[in-house]
């Protein structure tokens, strides 16, 4: 069988059969699991680290971090989440090596925004959410992106960042209002300054 | 700002930001399968054990084999290391005698006696982990100079000292190990479940 | 007969109920008002913390009235008592760490008469160490929340990872403290080692754990925090 016809075979099965080829050694079967889930990983480790670089970085070490050791993984459980601490968790290991080691965070800009369908105030709004994702703490940044970037529930977001669900509801519901606050200051600013 | 309004730009915003890093996502899959294929042939020897054992579940007299012949491997490594490295034989000794020192222990169960011999001393008190560091007295009824008090613990690790008319003490010969501490010393003592460290 | 169990039932009630109503337990009431006598100006950043380390089962009532009424009698400056508390109150809120060390510490500070500065360098050198232990063992996908892995350990409850956290750490301080160089990984695990065998030998933590740190950790990895520890310290 040729290299394009084994992925292709991998393309259509499941994620247990797939995780199960991938215990037996098969890399193009893990390879198939990280098409599912890069974008799932990166948007994690974007919202948690706003840094592209490091977020790339962290990507591509849980990929390897979770083959390394999907022996300790249990088929019965859900593998999203798993894989979804593996990353908050070496997000985590990032962010603190970052206040050790800080670099200059580059200005924000939108790129390729050149779809006619993205006005000029969608774009505005955009980047203020951006910077003020960046000016939010860890704490409340970690939970938003998991809510609203991948989905998950409560419950699923508490397993992952190891807190009580409670406190994850009110991290999200406080990192909100956070948000609105400097999206509030950022436009007197630019008012002031328009 | 309505609240779904919120919720649909963070969204919107987040979803954004990934799509600009796709020429990164495009390659990620085929980078990491490279990476993992390169990475293979140093699994060697765990991978080839690994998969023996999990092919062994097949055939009964194979896994008893297999179990021996690694068992026995593994003893003469055992042996081999201990008696030839000198690094290591240090090592082995010096975990036993810790172990001795553990089972020799002067507590029973969780009852542990503290014992500080000091003639002519106007005080003598404990001070420790066990008790947020506030002074316990001990008494020399029989006025030998031999200062003692019994405490009941539960188990654990403890640091303390004695303290002597009010000098700190970090060094007691009953404990079971030393450590520094704010430039002096505390002593150590574990204690186990009763019954495990008579 | 049916009288007779009922006196025996009423005798048994008056017996047991005047001992625990003669115990009367520190509540979380009581450690504000502590606090509250410490007259600090982040007094509730402070107790936020102190009662999220109450709910977690981190701390106690007990040992928090200790520690407050302790500093509350220490001769010292209000700034470098809040400094210490703060130290504490963040390590356990925003860093989601155990204390009970690095109270501990602080107590043990306080009965030595050691200076507050003192105290307050030591203690944010472990509460460093307790954060770079924690990360080791997320590291090693070493976790504390129950959804996973129970059969190999690689999931502990959190009383059991904080245990080995706190261990683990005071093991790294103790080594530090006595000015021997971080960049020994093999002397550093060995202590580790003994620490955790002397505590299973005791009873005192379960075998598994101790299986399961020394087949995880490395000894390069533990030269890593020290030197790290040491770099945020000299900054």
């Amino acid at each position: 069988m040729s290299k394009e016809e084994e992925s292709s075979v991998y393309h259509v099965q499941d994620e247990v059969s797939l995780l199960r080829a991938s215990l037996g050694g098969e890399v193009e079967a893990w390879g198939e699991i990280v098409s599912r889930y890069k974008e799932a990983i990166l948007g994690l480790c974007v919202g948690f680290l706003r840094n592209h670089p490091d977020a790339e970085d962290i990507s591509h070490d849980t990929f390897i971090r979770a083959y390394e050791n999907l022996h300790r993984y249990h088929m019965e459980k859900r593998f999203s989440t798993w894989i979804f601490t593996i990353a908050s968790n070496l997000c985590r290991n990032r962010l603190r090596y970052r206040r050790r080691h800080p670099i200059v965070p580059l200005p924000v800009q939108m790129e390729g925004g050149c779809s006619p369908a993205i006005t000029i105030a969608q774009e505005d709004r955009q980047a203020q959410i951006r910077q003020g994702l960046s000016r939010l703490s860890y704490r409340y940044r970690a939970p938003i992106t998991l809510r609203y970037y991948n989905d998950l529930s409560y419950h699923q977001i508490a397993r992952i960042l190891s807190l009580p669900e409670g406190t994850i509801k009110t991290h999200i519901h406080r990192g909100k209002a956070r948000l609105r606050q400097e999206i509030g200051k950022m436009e007197v600013v630019n008012h002031a300054q328009g | 700002m309505h609240k779904d309004d919120l919720e649909k730009l963070l969204r919107d915003t987040l979803q954004r930001e990934v799509s600009e890093e796709r020429h990164y996502l495009d390659g990620l899959d085929k980078k990491i399968v490279a990476e993992l294929t390169g990475r293979l042939p140093r699994r060697g020897w765990f991978h080839t054990l690994t998969r023996l054992f999990v092919q062994m579940q097949r055939s009964h007299r194979r896994q008893l084999a297999v179990i021996g012949i690694t068992a026995v491997i593994f003893l003469f490594l055992g042996i081999f290391v201990s008696e030839r490295l000198p690094l290591f034989r240090g090592l082995f000794s010096a975990y036993d005698e810790q172990h001795t020192t553990t089972i020799t222990a002067n507590s029973d169960g969780g009852q542990l006696l503290f014992v500080m011999p000091a003639p002519g001393a106007q005080t003598v008190a404990v001070v420790g982990s066990f008790n947020n560091w506030k002074p316990i007295l001990l008494t020399d009824e029989d006025e030998d100079g031999i200062w003692l008090t019994n405490l009941s613990l539960t188990p654990g690790r403890y640091e303390y000292a004695f303290v002597v008319d009010g000098r700190w003490w970090g060094q007691d010969p009953l404990a079971d190990e030393y450590v520094r501490s704010f430039g002096g010393y505390n002593s150590v003592r574990y204690v186990g479940h009763t019954g495990d460290n008579i | 007969m049916k009288e007779l169990a009922f006196l025996a039932f009423v005798v048994c009630l008056l017996m047991v109920v005047p001992t625990q109503n003669t115990r009367a337990e520190t509540t979380s009431n009581d450690v504000e008002q502590e606090l509250q006598s410490l007259g600090l100006q982040s007094a509730a950043e402070i107790m936020s913390a102190i009662e999220t380390g109450f709910l977690q089962g981190r701390l106690t009532p007990d040992e928090m009235v200790s520690l407050l009424s302790n500093l509350a009698a220490y001769s010292g400056e209000r700034e470098d008592k809040e400094i210490l508390l703060l130290t504490i109150a963040r390590a356990l809120k925003d860093d989601s760490l155990p204390v009970t060390m690095l109270i501990d510490k602080v107590e043990e500070g306080l009965a030595r008469k050691v200076s507050l500065q003192t105290i307050r360098q030591m203690i944010s050198g472990r509460a460093n160490l307790l954060a770079e232990v924690r990360d080791l063992l997320y590291m090693n996908l070493i976790f504390t929340s129950s959804e996973y892995g129970q059969e190999n350990c690689l999931v502990l409850p959190l009383p059991r990872f904080d245990f080995l956290v706190t261990q683990i750490a005071d093991t790294l301080a103790n080594y530090q403290e006595s000015g021997r160089s971080p960049l020994e990984g093999y002397l550093i695990y060995q202590e580790m080692r003994t620490r955790l065998s002397m505590l299973q030998q005791n009873a005192i933590i379960p075998a598994e754990d101790v299986e399961l740190i020394l087949e995880r950790i490395k000894p390069e990895s533990l030269t890593h925090i020290l030197s790290n520890v040491l770099g945020q310290q000299q900054q």
